[in-house]
């Protein structure tokens, strides 16, 4: 998968609307990946599209539209969901169950006991994705839940290609190292 | 770890995400043919990948999409309104500034007398008066 192409130029014909009607929905799907709650991520969209609409007009053209309201939505969401934890800090472990529990994909089947063995896999993968840096955990999102290619995620994260290629290769291991962690301390 | 396993590491990867060209794919896959360790961290990318995938988020409903594209609105209609309440205030001090310059310019200039206008040069003041002094008789 690649970013939506739209040409740089196209920017001149886009408001912060137009770009709503067209975006909402993918970066309200990358901030559930980045690990905010539903609510968290509505709040975090609208983060961005104001954000959008006052820095619309700074957008020379350099890169693709998609591109830079990507980076400005990753960016964001960043903040956004700093101040999340910030704010959740203090509050009960059952809480920040909740914060981790994105709304899932369903599934055409339904195992109640598969699917609390899935649940609880994927809390854990989502507690040891956000153990992760902020670029370690970018790149993997962007690579594995957004599909972006290696030099979109370059264009996005404004970084050479080779660093890509390199820190997505660290954050695998990252993450499997946060697992097995995870894994050794729930069979302790 | 030696510079060459790394590079290995990192075209293996590169693989695994199908960014390999043709040539680098087939050395990558004799590659993993001969080398265990490297097979095995192929198998633990996979496993990371579908433990990513539980991740995947259900897709925004029309529902939740009217839900942020009001707020968006709402969130607009502030953002246009603080910045028109914030350009009255500008254009308000702009107007007052203005107004405070030309007053002092006016009260600088107009009410200046030509005596005053005169003294402030007193070498042209001594000059007239010595002239004067000089030649009493004109």
């Amino acid at each position: 998968m690649t970013l939506p192409k739209l040409s740089p130029k196209q920017h001149l014909h886009h408001s912060a609307e137009d770009l709503f009607d067209e975006y909402a929905a993918k970066i309200y799907g990358l901030a559930l990946k980045c690990g905010l709650s539903a609510k968290d991520a509505e709040d975090g969209v609208q983060e961005v599209f104001i954000k959008v609409q006052r820095k619309l007009d700074t957008f020379r053209g350099e890169s693709a539209l998609s591109t830079w309201l990507y980076r400005v939505a990753l960016n964001t969401l960043r903040d956004h969901r700093r101040k999340v934890i910030r704010y959740s800090r203090s509050r009960s472990l059952q809480d920040c169950e909740e914060t981790n529990s994105i709304p899932a994909r369903e599934d055409s089947y339904s195992n109640p006991s598969l699917d609390a063995e899935r649940n609880e896999r994927r809390l854990m993968v989502r507690v040891a994705l956000d153990k992760l840096p902020d670029n370690f955990r970018e790149v993997l999102i962007l690579r594995e839940l957004e599909g972006l290619s290696y030099r979109d995620i370059s264009l996005v994260l404004n970084v050479k290609q080779g660093t890509i290629e390199s820190r997505i290769y660290r954050a695998r291991a990252r993450l499997a190292l946060e697992i097995a962690n995870l894994e050794d301390d729930l069979n302790d | 770890m030696t510079n060459n396993k790394r590079k290995w590491q990192l075209r293996a990867s590169a693989w695994f995400d199908g960014e390999c060209s043709e040539l680098d794919s087939s050395e990558v896959r004799s590659h993993l043919l001969e080398d265990n360790a490297a097979r095995n961290e192929l198998q633990q990318w996979r496993d990371l990948r579908n433990d990513l995938d539980l991740l995947q988020p259900q897709v925004a409903d029309d529902e939740c999409v009217s839900r942020m594209r009001d707020r968006f609105q709402e969130g607009l209609s502030r953002e246009i309104y603080s910045y028109s309440r914030a350009m009255r205030f500008m254009n308000i001090a702009a107007a007052l500034l203005l107004a405070l310059s030309i007053g002092g310019w006016l009260i600088v200039n107009a009410k200046a007398p030509s005596f005053e206008v005169y003294a402030q040069q007193p070498h042209q003041l001594d000059q007239a008066i010595h002239e004067f002094l000089s030649n009493p008789g004109k």
